[in-house]
């Protein structure tokens, strides 16, 4: 009977033995695979900086492919020698890394951090910054104003709250008019022109659609269209956060919007299938079969061309701006990732700060990730002062856009049901299920029942 | 006295050896379970600092013309897939059986390519099928359609036709499922009542009627509360395939629920959904245990 108990006890013992970590030596898996046995001498590995030892202990959140973990071989050989490079300097920080892994990660960031158990420093999506300012450390002491004078307008505005440096925006992003320069002379300023251009094109060339744009069910959808109703002057909320782009004015350029999408649909110059195009890459499918002339796009489908068509082919190509209801009025959706510090501990906010500087945000370091990354720096400086970027034409191009009216999205906490409901209301209008002056009365009403729910808790 | 003792002993062996099962258990399902029914009953949320006790995500919901809509959309996804499932499922195990009992080429061969379906993880059927679907460039059928001189057909961005599509897709994934329990239950059904039935002058549809679904009654009950439990739960084939849209055209429970919490952040609303999907799959698992229980009385 005793030996049975003891057989028991063990068979337990032995089934909670992989939750303790516990295999005969500290190995890690990197996201390839890889397995290493890390050793004292081992400062740099997917996981881990610096000597397991060093005193000061930081604990960083970060996407994958910005980390150590990723799979581009570019980004990773990168990493490897600027974060090597940093900690032989610094010989008493040792950093752990963890993943921010699929969606609802700023969610579950946000928990962590309200809670009490986030990690010291985190990567933060731009557009969700705001709800993050309350528990971001001020980082004003680590930089003086020539330092952050060179940063894009919208950035230096979304990185500051309240007069203090909440957070260091490191890459940036933006939506242009992709457009095919042997069919097209002069690229679309406005609506009418799209449409008119539209037109020529399906009767000269059947076989190629005219205009493509994200309208299926995914943020891509807001971010590429909502610049169009941007640059009429509309809001989507208030200054206190409270939806209002149904009300007055902002109905009217809503409504704008919506009847234009249901035009480039109708006049059959964009396809119905365009609600189920859920990101600005699934465009690049009809690139690489020549199928389209125009698309709404990232910045980021320059190199995604390039490798698709060739030095040959991506010449057939160029970019202008988003084209709007009249000519006078430009925007565009501008996106990127920031580093948010979350640890009050000075020391530790002195290493991090350093680290970002050198691997990401300063002059040098914001350089070196965007140009191995593919990324849009968000320093202006950087643009003029490396030839990676003070050559290359189509740089010059998307700061030029990026300038006239690079909006990012509002971060109060009703704007993801707002860019869910719209999301909806242009699929309906696009799928012709609905017109805009339903779909848009729908959205609102599904909006303001959340928000009033949202209020009364 | 002796008895007892040992019987005794043999108890708390017993429950030593079920104990990691009961830790695992309440740790993965129980504890997760009872933190989303508070989520449910609270005005918990990402944004928001106090946590206060409330049925009002419950009267939110129930308010929501959206949520009905879904709901609707759900049922009738769910209904069409159930029946169709059962319905082929049934013809392809009876056409394998027959082949089987005949001594015919290729049953083994049908079993196989319709279990293959079933092996395919949900993500990649959403993936095949929108291949398969897409009106763009690169859509295989679409393709064959404007080979033959026909329009291309917007299987994926009209909003009916879409959820016709869904439901296709989820017919070709879960009909293998209802194929193996049906053929596992007529490969039961003893021969000799084929063979009076015959004899006494029955046809071949009298005896599928008279004797076949009548033996296989239990069989067809289970597997209908089996898949309707799956049914409801189906998310990743949908998610890759249409997301919900276009619109909220194929938007199910499963869908709402995630799209409520991670892309709308409202967490309380996201956990009353959950319950309410929880809810309906415990009813769904009352009634099978209903028929087991009746299944063993009647052995």
């Amino acid at each position: 009977m005793k030996d049975v108990k003891l057989i028991g006890f063990l068979l337990i013992i032995l089934m909670l033995l992989p939750f303790s970590g516990f295999a005969g030596g500290q190995k890690e898996k990197s996201a390839q695979g890889a397995v290493t046995t890390v050793t004292a001498s081992d400062l740099v590995t997917p996981t881990h900086i610096g000597r397991k030892d060093a005193p000061i202990s930081i604990t960083m959140s970060l996407q994958p492919h910005y980390s150590l973990q990723t799979s581009n071989p570019v980004r990773r050989k990168y990493l490897q020698e600027a974060y090597a490079e940093w900690i032989k300097k610094h010989p008493d920080v040792q950093v752990t890394f963890q993943m921010e892994a699929g969606t609802g990660a700023m969610g579950k960031l946000l928990t962590a951090v309200r809670s009490g158990t986030g990690p010291d420093v985190a990567q933060v999506d731009s557009f969700v910054l705001p709800r993050f300012y309350d528990y971001l450390e001020p980082l004003d002491s680590y930089f003086t104003p020539y330092e952050i004078s060179d940063l894009l307008p919208y950035v230096k505005k979304g990185m500051i709250h309240d007069g203090h440096i909440k957070a260091l925006w490191f890459t940036t992003d933006t939506r242009v008019l992709y457009y095919r320069k042997d069919l097209i002379s002069t690229p679309p300023r406005t609506w009418k022109d799209v449409i008119a251009i539209g037109k020529k094109l399906k009767a000269e060339h059947p076989d190629i659609i005219p205009f493509l744009y994200p309208a299926g069910r995914n943020e891509a959808t807001i971010i590429c269209l909502m610049p169009l109703f941007w640059a009429q002057g509309g809001k989507l909320v208030d200054s206190t956060g409270k939806p209002v782009f149904n009300v007055g004015k902002n109905r009217e350029y809503m409504l704008n919007l919506l009847n234009f999408l249901k035009q480039t649909v109708e006049t059959g110059i964009t396809p119905k299938r365009v609600a189920t195009i859920t990101s600005e890459a699934q465009q690049n499918q009809d690139v690489a079969a020549n199928r389209v002339a125009m698309f709404i796009g990232g910045n980021w489908q320059v190199s995604q061309i390039k490798s698709l068509l060739g030095d040959k082919g991506i010449k057939n190509w160029d970019i202008a701006l988003l084209p709007q209801k009249s000519a006078d009025i430009a925007a565009t959706g501008v996106g990127g990732w920031t580093w948010g510090v979350f640890t009050k501990d000075p020391k530790k906010q002195a290493a991090i700060v350093s680290m970002l500087n050198y691997v990401y945000f300063g002059s040098y370091g914001m350089y070196g990730w965007c140009s191995h990354a593919g990324y849009m720096p968000t320093r202006e400086n950087v643009y003029k002062e490396y030839t990676f970027y003070s050559s290359n034409p189509w740089m010059k191009k998307f700061v030029n856009i990026m300038k006239q009216g690079g909006t990012p999205r509002p971060g109060f906490p009703i704007y993801p049901t707002i860019s869910s409901e719209l999301q909806v209301a242009i699929s309906s209008v696009v799928v012709g299920n609905s017109t805009p002056e339903k779909a848009l009365d729908t959205a609102w009403k599904n909006v303001m029942e959340a928000y009033n729910n949202m209020k009364k808790k | 006295m002796k008895n007892g003792i040992e019987y005794n002993k043999k108890q708390s062996v017993l429950w030593l050896w079920v104990l990691p099962v009961v830790v695992i258990l309440l740790l993965f399902y129980i504890v997760p379970i009872v933190k989303v029914a508070l989520y449910s009953f609270s005005s918990a949320s990402f944004f928001g600092d106090k946590i206060k006790f409330t049925f009002r995500t419950y009267s939110y919901l129930l308010s929501s013309n959206t949520f009905w809509t879904m709901l609707k959309t759900t049922i009738i996804f769910v209904a069409i897939s159930v029946i169709a499932q059962i319905g082929l499922g049934f013809l392809i195990a009876f056409s394998v059986v027959e082949g089987e009992n005949r001594n015919l080429i290729g049953p083994v061969v049908v079993r196989t390519a319709v279990l293959s379906a079933w092996v395919i993880p949900g993500v990649i059927i959403g993936i095949i099928w929108k291949l398969l679907l897409s009106n763009a460039s690169y859509g295989i059928l679409n393709h064959y359609i404007s080979l033959l001189g026909f329009e291309r057909v917007n299987f994926l961005s009209s909003p009916t036709i879409a959820l016709v599509s869904v439901i296709i897709a989820n017919i070709w994934r879960g009909t293998a499922f209802s194929m193996i329990i049906l053929y596992g239950g007529l490969k039961q059904v003893p021969a000799e009542l084929y063979e009076a039935a015959e004899i006494d002058g029955a046809s071949g549809l009298q005896r599928v009627i008279r004797i076949t679904i009548p033996q296989l009654k239990q069989v067809i009950f289970i597997n209908i509360a089996l898949i309707t439990i799956y049914t409801f739960n189906t998310f990743d084939m949908i998610m890759a395939l249409t997301g919900g849209g276009p619109g909220r055209a194929t938007e199910v429970l499963s869908i709402y629920t995630y799209n409520s919490v991670f892309n709308r952040w409202a967490l309380a609303p996201g956990a009353g959904t959950a319950m309410v999907l929880l809810l309906i799959n415990l009813i769904i698992v009352i009634f099978y245990y209903r028929i087991m229980k009746v299944s063993k009385n009647n052995e």
